[in-house]
């Protein structure tokens, strides 16, 4: 579950509920909420993504920012993950989508930061706030 | 965030409080906070404070830690902050400048009156939005490719110019001369060069634009003349930076610098604060590669340029040339510099970092150009879309009081989502048709968030400048056509 928070310059998502992996899936559904306005449509293409980090909050950085990546060059939005692997600091998913037709409408995302980054593991599931600059 | 920050700050002067060193232990200087009286409350609101306190921490910085008029809450540095640090023993920072390096503005003339394009300035903004790119995941057409990438981030304008993207008296009047020293291609990430191959000559989306004004007012007829302005004269304002290429940059140079902190023995109050000494191995690769990204937005904004005279051109059926259409002025407003400032009485090459700030020289500094030598180099304050845009011209009080710095624009007073609760974009289309402007948007969204309610009214903040003595208006702009990515 994510819901999208308020900053003065920028904007963010607070990210909470679940397994880490419907944690990750959802962080990145409402990254790319901000950037679609609208459902995307485009053939269906899947990318498959390996990625580590020295931590968690390092990790889901670079998720997002390679899901961005893959956005920014290649148009793609992501619908669905398949994850074969996800602890603290390893990342092995299969993510399937749609190549959308560049550019779209929607908020431009220009990085993924870690302004007050900390991913929890709450009685209630994974949580955490996500800020981007816009 | 519940700190009151009213009691805290003390003023020292017109236009200047102050945040005395004590008010925290681990500050090494004291902030210092720009702003008139009228404006005080919006700068206390949203706990950039803190953040300027945060930065006063940072080893090596000198004199204080600065807020301009603008300023306004970011992530590590606020935005409308200044920091100066000593080469040998101070720190850089990716967060003292920003995701967006070299994000900046650049002014041209025309020599249209406003009666001569009123009537055309719809079709102009169309014309405009159709060459272009701007919106979300856009791309350009100026394709460098990976064969002269290299030579984009070595030369950033003088690329451009080179390749027949603008005139060779465009160069002048850049700041940097639209080329930083001590870039290097090399220490980008592949991934950062694959981001900027295809974005140059494009708009981005957010606050960026581009805007057909006319100047409204003329503050100072004597620096007007010499910036080549004159009231109800047409001129173009650009607002883009380095893209994705930049963003790449910074988050590159924040994960390298992650565990910096610990290994030169730093303890900082906010992790995105994080840095190395401006002489370690990881600053001088930080350094290189964000002066690389400000060469490519330097080239960026010169091709977005080239665009404009191309569009007009097409609307008025002759040369741009012909049309008068030179550089005013270029200004970054996220950037870090090595420059030579005054320090305790002597003279003294620092690094001054300006997220949301621009440099401000004043009459007789060696790096205005020579046309503009007895006034003082311009300074481009862009403010909301309803409202005004100035030029400006630094003076001496800058170089004493904020390492050569003013505000860069009006600063966000609300957020996206409080602007989205507000405003809706019929209501500020409405607005802005009454005002009889113009806009061409990617997307109706944006005109929402970028309402002109969201910001901080630009006259408060350009009032606040003048009443510290660092910079003085020189002339106001008004919007006829806007586009926006």
């Amino acid at each position: 579950m994510y819901e999208i928070i308020e900053h003065t310059a920028d904007i963010g998502i607070l990210v909470e509920g679940g397994e880490l992996e419907e944690f990750f899936a959802d962080a990145a559904l409402g990254m790319f909420a901000i950037i679609c306005d609208s459902v995307p449509e485009g053939e269906a293409v899947s990318h498959d993504i390996i990625l580590e980090s020295e931590d968690m909050e390092g990790l889901l950085v670079a998720w997002l920012s390679e899901l961005l990546f893959l956005f920014e060059s290649d148009g793609f939005v992501p619908r669905e993950f398949r994850f074969a692997e996800l602890e603290s600091r390893v990342l092995e998913a299969a993510c399937t989508g749609a190549k959308t037709h560049l550019p779209i409408s929607g908020t431009e995302i220009k990085a993924v930061t870690h302004h007050l980054l900390k991913v929890e593991d709450t009685a209630e599931g994974w949580r955490a706030k996500i800020y981007f600059d816009l | 965030m519940s700190q009151n920050w009213e009691g805290v700050v003390k003023k020292e002067s017109e236009g200047k409080y102050v945040i005395p060193r004590e008010f925290r232990d681990d500050m090494r200087v004291p902030g210092v906070v720009f702003a008139s009286h009228k404006l005080l409350p919006s700068v206390l609101r949203d706990n950039a404070l803190e953040q300027v306190v945060n930065v006063a921490t940072l080893p090596g910085i000198i004199q204080s830690s600065i807020a301009l008029p603008d300023i306004h809450y970011g992530y590590g540095f606020p935005i409308g902050g200044v920091a100066a640090t000593s080469l040998r023993d101070g720190v850089i920072s990716p967060g003292g400048v920003g995701f967006d390096i070299n994000c900046g503005v650049r002014l041209l003339r025309t020599n249209l009156e406003r009666g001569d394009v009123a009537g055309k300035a719809g079709e102009l903004a169309a014309v405009l939005f159709s060459v272009i790119p701007c919106g979300v995941g856009s791309k350009g057409d100026i394709r460098p490719g990976e064969k002269n990438i290299k030579r984009v981030l070595e030369e950033g304008v003088g690329w451009a110019v080179k390749n027949g993207y603008g005139w060779r008296e465009d160069i002048e009047f850049c700041e940097e001369n639209g080329c930083m020293e001590g870039a290097e291609a090399g220490e980008l990430s592949k991934r950062a060069v694959e981001r900027g191959l295809p974005q140059l000559g494009t708009l981005g989306s957010g606050n960026h634009f581009i805007e057909v004004q006319y100047v409204e007012e003329v503050f100072d007829n004597e620096a007007a003349r010499v910036f080549g302005l004159s009231a109800g004269q047409v001129v173009v304002m650009i607002h883009s930076g380095s893209r994705g290429l930049g963003a790449q940059v910074c988050q590159d140079s924040i994960s390298m610098m992650r565990g910096a902190a610990g290994k030169y023995g730093f303890e900082l109050p906010d992790r995105q604060l994080s840095c190395a000494p401006v002489d370690s191995p990881e600053g001088k690769k930080y350094f290189a590669a964000m002066a690389a990204a400000a060469n490519y937005a330097w080239a960026n904004r010169q091709c977005l340029m080239h665009l404009v005279r191309q569009a007009f051109e097409r609307v008025f059926g002759t040369g741009a040339e012909r049309l008068g259409m030179s550089l005013v002025y270029d200004v970054a407003h996220n950037i870090a510099k090595l420059e030579v400032h005054e320090v305790d009485g002597k003279r003294e090459r620092v690094c001054v970092h300006r997220k949301g700030a621009t440099r401000a020289l004043p009459a007789g500094h060696p790096l205005v150009p020579k046309r503009y030598a007895g006034v003082g180099q311009p300074v481009l304050v862009p403010g909301d879309m309803g409202r005004a845009s100035y030029v400006m011209r630094g003076m001496e009080a800058a170089m004493r009081e904020s390492f050569g710095s003013v505000c860069h624009g009006a600063g966000r007073l609300l957020s996206r989502t409080a602007a989205k609760q507000q405003f809706n974009s019929r209501q500020v289309m409405d607005d802005l048709e009454e005002r009889g402007i113009k806009i061409q948007a990617a997307n109706r969204k944006v005109m929402v968030e970028e309402a002109p309610g969201a910001y901080k009214d630009v006259s408060l903040v350009v009032d606040s400048c003048e009443r510290a003595g660092l910079a003085e208006r020189v002339a106001k702009l008004r919007p006829m056509a806007v586009v926006k990515g």
